[in-house]
């Protein structure tokens, strides 16, 4: 029994011993280990990895984190300290953070501390363009315009100033802009034949310090061989090459500016010289979707003009919808639409399938693109959309389960619509005019008095699209003839105005910043100038949330009509000036 | 063949000169390492913790010494005496802004000195000697290797570009006893040897410009058991 006791003892007491001694050994091994960061996310995503530094620079003193979601705030966990160069690190490479250049070491920085947060958003991927603030002329295949990973550089709180640097040369009729990262950056243009010095497509790599040229490519001289030029546009797909489209071409050149290859593309029932390609878009899966517009036949004007001063600009043929292989620059698929197609395609993936968006003439289609290959929907059809003395309208925008256009692309003695039409359900559709009623300009309503369909007064013209923020669920509308801006929600009953602002412009907007501190920008005509015919502009900062003006740039030269102020990092933007010049914007607390 | 292999034979060669080359294998173990702050640009800085302050390995060493006295009862020597320390390594926890220990870092550091030696042997028989030895002179610290490893199983990453191995000359001296059987084998005489080395203090390479102050190795004390043979 005293023998059966001993063991119990012996046997309890090295049971105990050992568990003292794994307890110590789990303790010593994590006994003093922490994180150094809090992190609270919003916006749910699909788990991931970043990597926060409390010096980004070093980057020193870094941890591994799994986040599950876009929005974070962040805090340290080390009391009464501040760190003024915290960074953080996203592992895939395609994300980015709003508002933040990176460094050289992939770390985008920040400062924080225990008692001040960081607000950091995460950029999802923008398949298929290269992740970089602008690689697509409108951001996203949906053509949103609003670049997240732009950022404004003043005071949304207190006044502003704007600091200009001037190029010291000419890019004539600058039309988009594309970047590989802060140090790469391109234009394209030349696309403007009917501006003094366009004389056809270009692409140039610019110094973003002195905006010279690095690089200057001019792909064609059309005031030797006499093709129309009409802007096409540049874009830069994942695959870091930039694809130029420019009258029956696309062109596919590396970032030392060379041609890699040049795709002629089909013309249908047109001559090749009265062809062109106006811009291109491209599906997730990194198919790019092109669609043609014609110069009438005989018509030598160059140019925009051609669409409005040839004999008769709507003797043309149907346009072309083509899809192209970026990999093989081949064409994959080709179909001739039902009519003449004015505005640039738009695409989105919507319950799985790629879509592209078209507006004819008074109506709107859809195609699915499946492996590039087009098939037409018939159980989307919006029937007829503009209303009689309204003219086309321009490109759709997403905005989450809608499609939004505004009429009147051409000046229309009928105001404005702006239209969304659900893309589960054709036939729910809202409209609104914005600006119906709204005072003319004296000036400008004699300059536009004969413009309208049929030689009647205009009281409309929108060469433009609207902006959409599908997160903040805003629509931004422009009027170049009232010379108004106005911002439009979508509620459950309608669309209905949340601001409205006196700004004239013919240019698309752009949307910067982060969701919370949005940012509307655009150019603004002097008042005493006719839209169309002006030789100044102004660029304007509004918060996009109340349309409350932020900041205002010095007096400025005609920016390329149908352009966009083009956003760059640093919370700076370009100004593509018509004449040629290109005007660094660099907008700053006074 | 025999004749090659009897070229190689040091003695006729090593007997032309009239001095006593000498060649030490033996064990050491060394007290090393230094607690200390590092301050970094912008952060609090780090702690660095040694675990263990000591550590072993093996030397040899080389010698050449030339008489200088020589009485009945005792003779004196003097000559250069070179160690090489195999390396040993330093440990220990790296506490981030003195908070959180989730690195644990190592370095290897090596000794080179080299010494003004002089011995002392007291004739205790034909056979015997006692040795006194004493050397002073300068000591190569190398250090190499740093590196941190992740104690919280991977959340903390090392910092990958803080610290590199570094050469430092430090100053150095020996002194030590030794029981010495004279013509063993011929002329080659055997020595059993206690030695105490101070080694001075290296310090590793910074390289991290947002690294204020450099780590370093501590004052390293050693203490030695070796054999020689004199020939």
């Amino acid at each position: 029994m005293q023998t059966r006791s001993f063991s119990r003892f012996l046997f309890n007491s090295f049971r105990n011993f050992s568990l003292l001694v794994t307890f110590c050994v789990i303790e010593d091994c994590y006994a003093n280990t922490g994180l150094f960061f809090d992190i609270v996310t919003t916006e749910a995503s699909s788990p991931l990895n970043i990597k926060l530094a409390l010096d980004g620079r070093g980057p020193l003193s870094c941890q591994n984190y799994t986040v599950n979601g876009l929005n974070l705030t962040i805090n340290t966990t080390i009391p009464n300290h501040t760190y003024p160069f915290a960074g953080i690190k996203i592992d895939s490479s395609d994300y980015r953070v709003a508002g933040l250049t990176p460094i050289k070491n992939g770390y985008y920085l920040f400062s924080v501390s225990d008692s001040s947060s960081a607000n950091i958003s995460i950029i999802p991927p923008n398949p298929p363009w290269y992740p970089s603030l602008e690689a697509f002329e409108h951001y996203n295949s949906g053509r949103s315009h609003v670049f997240p990973e732009a950022t404004f550089g003043g005071s949304y709180t207190s006044a502003n100033t704007v600091d200009i640097i001037n190029s010291p040369m000419v890019y004539p009729s600058g039309y988009n802009m594309g970047y590989l990262n802060p140090d790469n950056i391109f234009i394209y243009g030349g696309g403007y034949g009917d501006v003094t010095g366009s004389v056809g497509a270009f692409v140039a790599k610019v110094d973003p310090a002195t905006l010279g040229p690095v690089w200057y490519n001019q792909l064609i001289n059309t005031s030797i061989n006499g093709d129309w030029d009409y802007p096409g546009s540049m874009g830069i797909l994942q695959d870091g090459y930039i694809y130029v489209s420019y009258g029956y071409r696309l062109a596919k050149l590396n970032k030392n500016g060379a041609v890699v290859d040049t795709l002629i593309l089909p013309t249908g029932c047109a001559e090749p010289q009265n062809t062109s390609y106006n811009g291109f878009n491209a599906t997730a899966d990194g198919i790019i979707v092109m669609k043609s517009v014609y110069r009438q036949a005989g018509c030598s004007i160059q140019g925009p003009d051609a669409l409005l001063n040839c004999p008769d600009p709507s003797d043309v043929p149907s346009s072309i919808l083509v899809s192209v292989n970026p990999k093989t620059m081949q064409v994959i698929d080709k179909i001739t639409l039902p009519a003449p197609v004015g505005a640039r395609p738009t695409i989105t993936t919507f319950n799985g399938k790629n879509y592209v968006y078209l507006l004819e003439p008074t109506s709107a289609i859809r195609y699915e693109v499946n492996a590039g290959k087009f098939i037409l929907d018939n159980s989307w059809n919006p029937g007829t959309i503009t209303l009689s003395g309204q003219t086309l309208c321009t490109s759709f925008v997403v905005m989450n389960d809608w499609v939004v256009a505004q009429t009147n692309t051409l000046p229309a003695s009928t105001a404005l619509d702006v239209i969304a039409i659900n893309q589960g359900d054709a036939s729910k559709q809202y409209r609104l005019q914005p600006f119906a009623g709204d005072l003319i300009p004296p000036l400008v309503a004699l300059a536009f008095s004969t413009q309208g369909p049929g030689g009647v007064p205009a009281i409309s013209w929108a060469p433009m699209s609207v902006s959409a923020d599908p997160e903040n669920n805003l629509i931004y509308a422009s009027d170049s003839l009232p010379g108004e801006i106005a911002a439009i929600t979508i509620t459950s009953s309608g669309l209905e105005i949340v601001w409205k602002a006196n700004q004239t412009t013919t240019e698309f907007t752009t949307l910067i910043g982060p969701q919370a501190n949005r940012v509307l920008v655009g150019t603004d005509i002097p008042g005493i100038e006719i839209p169309g015919n002006n030789t100044h502009d102004y660029a304007v900062w509004r918060n996009a949330a109340s349309g409350q003006e932020l900041a205002r740039s010095p007096l400025l030269p005609a920016m390329t009509q149908g352009t966009m102020i083009q956003p760059y990092y640093h919370g700076h933007m370009f100004f593509e000036g018509q004449s040629g010049t290109l005007i660094k914007l660099m907008p700053r607390p006074l | 063949m025999l004749s090659f292999i009897a070229s190689l034979n040091p003695y006729p060669i090593l007997a032309g000169i009239c001095g006593e080359p000498v060649l030490q294998l033996g064990w050491f173990t060394a007290k090393q390492g230094k607690s200390q702050h590092i301050d970094i640009d912008g952060l609090i800085g780090d702690d660095f913790s040694v675990d263990k302050s000591t550590a072993q390995n093996f030397l040899i060493g080389v010698g050449y010494y030339f008489d200088w006295l020589n009485t009945p009862k005792m003779s004196m020597r003097y000559g250069i005496n070179a160690f090489y320390f195999a390396p040993t390594k330093i440990k220990g926890d790296v506490t981030q802004e003195d908070l959180f220990s989730n690195l644990s870092y190592r370095y290897f550091r090596t000794n080179y000195p080299i010494y003004f030696a002089a011995k002392a042997l007291i004739a205790c028989s034909k056979c015997y000697d006692i040795t006194i030895d004493l050397g002073i002179g300068p000591n190569i610290i190398n250090t190499r290797h740093f590196q941190e490893k992740s104690l919280d199983g991977g959340i903390t990453i090392p910092d990958a570009h803080v610290f590199s191995g570094k050469n430092v000359v430090a100053f150095s001296v020996t002194t030590g006893l030794g029981w010495r059987i004279n013509n063993v084998l011929g002329n080659c005489s055997f020595e059993i040897d206690y030695r105490f080395f101070y080694l001075g203090e290296g310090e590793l390479k910074k390289v991290n410009s947002q690294v204020r102050n450099t780590l370093h190795t501590g004052n390293s004390y050693a203490n030695a058991v070796f054999f020689s043979i004199s020939i």
